[in-house]
């Protein structure tokens, strides 16, 4: 059992970890990079892949994340900026990728490639429904609630992820979970959502 | 907490990629970034065309159209007011032997004091007979004088006045229709970008 000093010890010693591998990769170790890329790539990862809802799309999209950081590592200046800049970078390619999509014609079935990362078994039902419900959400409010409840964060946070003014994640949050109570209400029937 | 809520945080669980993600991140690091190919002219205008920007080249054609419209409206009200004002300077040239008020020697003389003696000019043509004006000397007019004063100070009827306004607001509103589909052309191209850094 970790008490609160025990916690607060442990995330100091992380953020010194990732303090020295940010020095190190600046200075071109790329053991330190691949380092960096393993510790944030789940993160990134699932935000691209949960608001893009494609394995091989959201890890083309990481990886030129990641090699974005690369290119930009002299500008960050701590392992909370570095967290904040991944966020923000993969939150706006996302969403540019989304709207790219749109306007685009799609390619048919044969010509997608075979998807690099196998889905996983965790896809309940009722979480499957919840996903493609969000996934009918316009992409500012998908990419709100996505910020909300994968990366835990507060609406002051999500407003700075995304450049928005907080009453207007505000209301993004209360319109979508409004919506996606009536409509899983109706789905459900007499479950209590 | 709701169920709502911890069913989202089920369904937005993170995933991790796969398992040489990182190795590939760094395999590309090598690689040379490719610029974007360069357009070329033709490929340029085709682009204007294209579905996502023909609003935009709508609304500056319908800009446009009402620039032009408007411009040729405050042209067509223009002429009407300068002949009326050639009319009334005709009006003064038969007069015999009577000197005029305003023709003074001097050379000098400013269009405004010039305006202000065709003014008086003009009154005199009201009080006295139609056509005939009466100068204090007697002495005649001078035809090409009063041509000029007369156009120094048009007199601008209020339908003119009217349209120049009208004009004005269609061409403050052409501007920012303007302004506005440069801005939404600007951000657009900004978007299709394949790097975007905040």
């Amino acid at each position: 059992m970790v008490g609160w000093e025990g916690t607060i010890a442990l995330e100091k010693a992380a953020d010194a970890r990732l303090d020295d591998l940010l020095a190190r990769s600046a200075r071109g170790d790329q053991f330190a990079f691949a380092e960096i890329v393993r510790e944030h790539q789940g993160m990134v990862y699932s935000l691209a892949y949960h608001f893009l809802r494609d394995s091989a799309v959201a890890e083309e999209l990481a990886q030129e994340v990641f090699l974005n950081l690369h290119q930009n590592l002299s500008a960050i200046k701590s392992p909370a900026h570095l967290t904040f800049w991944l966020r923000k970078v993969t939150s706006h390619r996302s969403i540019d990728a989304a709207r790219r999509r749109r306007v685009r014609p799609q390619v048919s079935i044969e010509d997608v490639p075979e998807p690099v990362a196998a889905p996983t078994e965790d896809d309940f039902m009722l979480s499957d429904t919840v996903r493609r419900m969000v996934d009918t959400l316009p992409e500012k409010a998908r990419m709100v609630v996505i910020l909300r409840y994968q990366e835990d964060l507060d609406p002051s946070e999500i407003s700075k992820v995304l450049d928005m003014p907080l009453n207007t994640v505000k209301s993004h949050l209360r319109r979508s979970l409004a919506m996606l109570r009536d409509k899983l209400s109706r789905t459900l029937g007499e479950v209590q959502i | 907490m709701s169920r709502l809520d911890d069913e989202l945080k089920a369904a937005f669980r993170r995933k991790e990629p796969s398992p040489d993600f990182a190795a590939r991140v760094l395999a590309r690091l090598g690689e040379p970034v490719a610029a974007p190919p360069k357009k070329t002219l033709w490929q340029r205008l085709a682009s204007l065309f294209a579905p996502q920007r023909m609003q935009f080249v709508a609304a500056a054609a319908t800009a446009m159209i009402v620039v032009a419209v408007a411009a040729f409206w405050f042209l067509q009200s223009k002429p009407a007011s300068v002949d009326v004002n050639i009319s009334i300077a005709e009006q003064t040239a038969p007069t015999a032997g009577a000197p005029s008020v305003q023709d003074n020697s001097d050379p000098k003389a400013t269009d405004e004091t010039r305006g202000t003696v065709a003014t008086a000019n003009k009154n005199k043509v009201d009080r006295d007979k139609p056509g005939l004006i009466r100068a204090s000397g007697g002495r005649k007019l001078n035809r090409s004088r009063i041509n000029i004063a007369q156009r120094a100070t048009p007199r601008v009827s209020p339908e003119a006045e009217a349209a120049k306004e009208k004009v004005l607001f269609a061409l403050q509103i052409a501007s920012n229709t303007f302004n506005d589909a440069q801005r939404a052309m600007q951000y657009d191209s900004h978007n299709s970008a394949p790097e975007r850094n905040r």
